[in-house]
């Protein structure tokens, strides 16, 4: 397939939106999509890992066949103490409350190791799900000492 | 929100009364059913997240639903804290179980400590027992992926919830 599909632009989207935003904004922290790399030992943090945990098929309206997809987007961070936690934490739902850019993504021509973005609409929170430390107990690797999550159900516009 | 208001004449107070207090019990009894169709997703969600199967389904089987009442007040928990086993938050979010790399004692399905690891020919699909008399047993070293049963019920519960209630109580 020679575009992706919306689930991934949805993902891929908001990585990127999240990424620039912290690398203008704050120095030295790893954004990344996957559990193995936020728990790679060269990985340090702090670190801000972006995923698409879920996705919700709903008809568009009753007798439709087109869905509104609601997507559920969880947010990892991980950092070196509490008050970096709030800090990145409230800076990640800043940026996220009013929404970014919608890219469609695809591998560039002739080059697969390269995609390419178009913009091509926005993403919303339509739900805030949960912002919450997560707190795992006595004896928590360093990686999850300072660990926060942020989980929002966005839609791309339409 | 939309609100209806309703004016009644003077005289018909004892059956409008009786109304509400039908619709309430009506919408309360959809809580009731609702926070039991809650807990059956979360508990689906959990069985299909299990990474290496067989597994004990503690948690799934944990996993019940409650409905207070009272006060006027309708409360409806799905899975309570102190139900569920101890491990809830890290099969939840993920991440290295506290303590991780100390050497837990135990085997796998009973059988001697070489017999079958994950990563092995033979090793999926086989349980690790703990056994605090053995001599063998595994390090874990590797974090837990999140399943994020929790978020993802959160997320359907918002969803599905005002349908189901809104055509509850139409239907009345």
């Amino acid at each position: 397939m020679p575009y992706f599909t919306q689930s991934r632009n949805i993902e891929l989207s908001t990585l990127a939106f999240l990424e620039t935003n912290l690398n203008t904004d704050w120095s030295g922290i790893t954004t990344v999509k996957t559990f193995k790399k936020a728990y790679d030992t060269s990985t340090p943090i702090p670190i801000v890992c972006c995923r698409l945990a879920d996705t919700n098929n709903a008809r568009l309206e009753l007798g439709a066949t087109t869905l509104e997809n609601r997507y559920l987007i969880i947010v990892d961070i991980f950092t070196s103490s509490d008050a970096q936690r709030v800090d990145l934490s409230d800076y990640v739902v800043d940026k996220l409350r009013l929404g970014w850019i919608y890219n469609t993504y695809a591998h560039a021509s002739g080059n697969k190791s390269v995609i390419e973005a178009t913009p091509a609409g926005r993403v919303f929170v339509t739900n805030w799900i949960a912002n919450t430390k997560i707190d795992l107990g006595e004896g928590a690797d360093p990686k999850d000492r300072y660990r926060q999550t942020i989980s929002v159900l966005v839609r791309k516009s339409s | 929100m939309a609100y209806r208001v309703k004016v009644i004449k003077r005289g018909n107070e004892k059956n409008f009364i009786r109304d509400i207090k039908k619709r309430m019990a009506h919408y309360d009894k959809g809580v009731e059913i609702f926070s039991r169709r809650t807990a059956n997703y979360m508990a689906r969600r959990v069985r299909e997240g299990v990474r290496r199967k067989p597994s004990t389904g503690r948690l799934a089987n944990s996993i019940k639903s409650y409905v207070t009442f009272g006060g006027g007040v309708t409360v409806a928990d799905a899975g309570r804290k102190s139900d569920l086993p101890r491990y809830w938050a890290a099969v939840n979010y993920g991440g290295i179980i506290p303590g991780g790399g100390k050497f837990v004692r135990g085997s796998f399905d009973g059988e001697g400590p070489d017999a079958a690891f994950a990563g092995v020919p033979g090793g999926a699909g086989v349980r690790f027992k703990g056994y605090k008399r053995r001599r063998g047993g595994m390090r874990a070293k590797h974090f837990i992926h999140p399943m994020n049963y929790i978020e993802k019920t959160q997320a359907w519960f918002k969803l599905e919830w005002p349908l189901y209630i809104g055509n509850r109580m139409r239907k009345k």
